[in-house]
């Protein structure tokens, strides 16, 4: 990645945007308006009642509950959780066909025409969000007919996962060209930032210091999610120290 | 099927076939062979060639009323896919011109029923594929159209010229110092 940077700066091309999310735990409320939005940009198929009992739904992104206290004393704080988009991604490693690998822009990419199935990223994935397409994707009507022709649908067979929004990082990117113009802050927005109606979530490129998400990583308030693992994820969690 | 230009001519030589000996049976079997599969290679080409509603030139649009490719696939310089004309554009000239052509009588007989014409698309990528074209950029790069579906400006009915594989989109992209991340096409 730093090679094909340097590379591109002595070419003096545009320079690489390293995607990063924020997400301001203070301010999320549960409400979930993301994981709709997500489900419906992205072409997430539903599972059905069956499917779903056996644990078999698919959410790239989900809301995670933390209760603090005993009830009625109690505290509820919510975290969405999405692919964490990692440096040291555990789950690239273990694929044995490159499937899933992480591009030049910091994005963890699955290619599902090159994923075989194998299932190791998912195993060895510690926040859980890689889903396997046990069967062709269904959506109960009227469901069916609200896809997105900018996402491929994934067949039976193949890992899926959060992508960022690759394709609408993608369109910025083109409407930027066409507009003769540089890709400004906020002109990239999966669909989960946008759709948030508590503004929890800010995303943009981390190596510019005057984009809002380098700004809130800057704020000391930034963490990420099982830091522990060493795993680097893209993701910063922000929450008020205690 | 009458009245449409054939995609291609078709040449079956049956010279070369009667040159071959038949005095053995051995000899006899390569003519019915040579026959055989010179008969095939005719049904499968008039068949790609009557696949399209109507058979619409190319090269009469293009060569000689000078037409550009965008005046019809509008999309191509853009937008994602170049997309192909609305019938309402193809009457805004045929209500007047050539009426009389079997071909545009076919057109108008649509225009009456109030339908558009069905054509098939010759061009485009297997949804297993996961590949998502976006014509826009490579217009925007100056590719030609040429490049990736052959010279249609000579060319009755368009017929695929050219294959498209990942091959050959790497090779261009790398031709070009474009980007050869899976995740170009691949989302
Ligand atoms: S939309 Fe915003 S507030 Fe609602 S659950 Fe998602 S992150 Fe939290």
């Amino acid at each position: 990645m730093a090679e094909q940077t340097t590379q591109q700066a002595e070419q003096g091309a545009e320079r690489t945007p390293q995607w990063a999310m924020a997400i301001d735990l203070d301010r999320c409320t549960g409400c979930e308006a993301c994981v709709v939005a997500c489900a419906s940009e992205n072409n997430v198929p539903t599972a059905g009642e069956d499917q779903a009992a056996m644990g078999r739904t698919k959410h790239w992104i989900r809301i995670d509950r933390y209760y603090e206290g005993e009830f009625p004393d109690i505290k509820v704080k919510y975290r969405p959780v999405m692919c964490q988009q990692c440096d040291e991604a555990p789950c690239e490693p273990v694929c044995p066909v490159n499937a899933t690998y992480q591009n030049a822009e910091g994005l963890n990419v699955q290619i599902y025409n090159r994923c075989i199935g194998t299932r190791y990223c998912a195993n060895n994935c510690p926040y859980t969000v890689r889903f396997f397409n046990w069967f062709a994707p269904e959506w109960a009507a009227p469901l069916n007919l609200q896809l997105n022709p900018d996402v491929s649908i994934r067949p039976a067979g193949v890992m899926e996962k959060c992508t960022f929004c690759a394709h609408k990082i993608k369109r910025a990117k083109l409407d930027a060209d066409a507009e003769g113009r540089e890709l400004a802050d906020g002109d990239a927005q999966p669909a989960c930032v946008q759709s948030c109606p508590a503004e929890a979530m800010v995303f943009g490129d981390m190596s510019d210091a005057d984009s809002k998400v380098a700004k809130q990583l800057g704020s000391g308030r930034s963490g990420q999610l099982l830091e522990s693992l060493g795993t680097k994820p893209r993701v910063f969690y922000l929450e008020k120290a205690d | 099927m009458k009245g449409r230009p054939a995609a291609r001519a078709v040449r079956l030589e049956p010279a070369s076939a009667a040159r071959l000996s038949c005095t053995s049976l051995w000899g006899e079997f390569l003519v019915s062979l040579a026959m055989l599969s010179a008969l095939l290679l005719l049904v499968v080409q008039t068949a790609s060639a009557s696949e399209q509603p109507i058979g619409f030139s190319h090269t009469a649009h293009i060569e000689k009323a000078s037409m550009q490719c965008t005046d019809c696939h509008e999309g191509a310089t853009s937008r994602d896919s170049a997309g192909l004309p609305s019938i309402r554009k193809c009457m805004l000239c045929h209500q007047f011109i050539a009426t009389d052509l079997p071909e545009v009588v076919r057109l108008s007989e649509y225009w009456e029923r109030k339908h558009e014409v069905p054509w098939e698309r010759i061009y485009g990528f297997a949804k297993t594929a996961a590949v998502q074209f976006r014509h826009a950029p490579h217009a925007r790069a100056e590719i030609a159209c040429s490049q990736c579906h052959g010279d249609v400006a000579s060319m009755t009915v368009a017929v695929k010229a050219v294959t498209h594989t990942m091959g050959s989109c790497i090779q261009c992209h790398r031709d070009n110092s474009a980007t050869d991340d899976c995740l170009a096409c691949h989302f």
